[in-house]
């Protein structure tokens, strides 16, 4: 009992820094309980699902502790398998999950009516609309032009779904159409996102 | 582009294939969740389709414009991290010892891991012995270096130990791993009262074995203060004993670990250093 306490305790995994060090060998010791691990994938990742958490909240304080949920959720090695993806994909994915369930559970609906249901517009085009100011924040061109390729409604229900932290039944009845309507529109919307991005996705998997 | 476009590849999975899209970004309701995530579990195609969805929501997520946190937020979740640690939830002590493989309860701890993996066990018998004598070895590197110094400083996100909260002019160091230089646990010394935090030991099994709390002073052999065990779920500091030399020529706090549940004269097998500058 002895020895496994202390060899349990002293993994011998640490090294110096994190340079080069890929991200699910931070995971893995991080699983092992090295919180200094934990430190390099926030470095990395951290900003990223803040910003993330942020555009889904509206709210510092919540997103801070959305980000903070989403972390020690990797700190308690809930979840994360290599099959899930790449470690970035699942912090960003876990990020912006529990920024919909903060928005949600928080019902903030007087920042959700503010901010998406008064003025949305289908055309895509007024940059004083919340969807286009969603478009026009987008740092990433690609991105940018691969929402803009969509159908306004496709945009309309994704950005809604994505930004705004609204269920398919909610968009459902702020855009008054039937909720199959909403479910084809999103389902259609995301195959072309996925078709549009999918070759950036490979060539950044191969920079990896 | 028309919503009827992009149905070509829409069968008899198609409701399926939409719950995935809606899936990966969070927008299914709970009903449609459920469903979806009881299908997911005999369905390949449609957990291959969500980790491609999940891919792409992640790259809109990533390309959004907005402020960076604030540099706080590292702090505050390292520290949360840490203090989680301390009251023996991290799971990734289990993780050592259990294969990736299998279902890790997250509440699992220290002593039920070990006893899932004894084969772990027994492999790691002269990993340990390895490192007992780097840390023995360590301490009196330490020791030897260290010829006086200012009693008080601290390090590490820990959190407030109780004794020091209550009483002014207390002082808290805390002590790291000699191999890996983790924090395991804050001492504090209260009216020469010394306590122990023990925010990174595991638990010990006190018939077998006990953890010995040591004062040096200079090149003077170390003194036993005192001591411990750390218990399962353990919560706060415990009181270890008195320091006897005055506060200002300790240079040194070490803990050991040592067979048995008597204080040995000397400590056999160091873990954990701190030492003053």
């Amino acid at each position: 009992m002895l020895a496994t306490t202390i060899d349990t305790m002293d993994p011998g995994w640490c090294e110096p820094n994190g340079n080069g060090v890929s991200d699910p060998t931070l995971v893995d010791r991080v699983t092992l309980g090295d919180e200094s691990a934990l430190g390099l994938l926030y470095d990395r990742y951290g900003s990223v699902c803040f910003r993330v958490a942020h555009r889904v909240t509206q709210n510092t304080a919540l997103a801070e502790e959305v980000v903070q949920e989403a972390f020690l959720a990797l700190w308690h090695a809930k979840g994360y398998e290599e099959q899930l993806g790449s470690v970035r994909t699942w912090l960003i994915a876990l990020t912006h999950h529990k920024a919909v369930d903060a928005v949600r559970r928080e019902s903030a609906l007087s920042r959700r009516e503010q901010s998406y249901v008064k003025p949305v517009t289908r055309d895509g085009s007024d940059l004083n609309d919340p969807e286009s100011i969603v478009l026009r924040d987008l740092a990433d061109g690609d991105v940018r032009d691969a929402l803009l390729d969509l159908s306004p409604t496709q945009r309309e229900a994704l950005v809604l779904a994505y930004f705004g932290g609204y269920s398919q039944r909610e968009i459902a009845e702020l855009t008054n159409v039937p909720l199959g309507t909403v479910k084809t529109r999103m389902f259609a919307g995301m195959r072309r996102l996925q078709v549009r991005l999918s070759p950036l996705q490979t060539s950044a998997r191969k920079e990896l | 582009m028309s919503e009827r476009s992009n149905h070509f590849d829409r069968d008899d999975h198609a409701s399926e294939l939409e719950l995935a899209a809606a899936f990966a970004i969070h927008a299914l309701d709970e009903a449609d969740e459920r469903r979806f995530i009881a299908h997911l579990k005999s369905c390949g195609r449609c957990r291959a389709e969500v980790a491609n969805f999940t891919e792409v929501a992640a790259m809109i997520g990533e390309a959004a414009r907005g402020d960076l946190p604030r540099l706080s937020l590292r702090d505050r979740i390292l520290a949360a991290a840490s203090m989680d640690q301390a009251r023996g939830s991290t799971p990734g002590f289990a993780m050592e010892a259990k294969p990736k493989e299998t279902s890790i309860a997250p509440s699992m701890g220290v002593a039920e891991a070990v006893e899932t993996n004894k084969n772990a066990e027994h492999s790691n018998i002269a990993r340990f012995r390895a490192r007992v004598l780097l840390g023995a070895a360590a301490v009196v590197v330490v020791v030897g270096g260290v010829l006086g110094g200012i009693f008080g400083a601290s390090n590490g996100p820990q959190a407030p130990p109780a004794p020091c909260v209550r009483t002014v002019g207390c002082t808290a160091v805390t002590l790291t791993s000699v191999l890996t230089h983790r924090p395991l646990a804050t001492v504090m010394v209260d009216h020469r009262v010394a306590w122990i935090h023990a925010t990174g030991l595991p638990s010990n099994s006190p018939k077998d074995t006990i953890y010995v709390l040591w004062e040096i002073v200079g090149r003077d052999a170390p003194r036993a203060v005192g001591g411990f065990d750390v218990l399962k779920h353990q919560r706060g500091p415990v009181s270890v004993g008195n320091v006897t030399a005055p506060e200002r020529t300790i240079t040194a706090f070490a803990i050991s670990i040592e067979r048995g549940d008597t204080v040995p004269t000397a400590p056999t097998h160091v873990i954990a250093i701190h030492h003053l500058a």
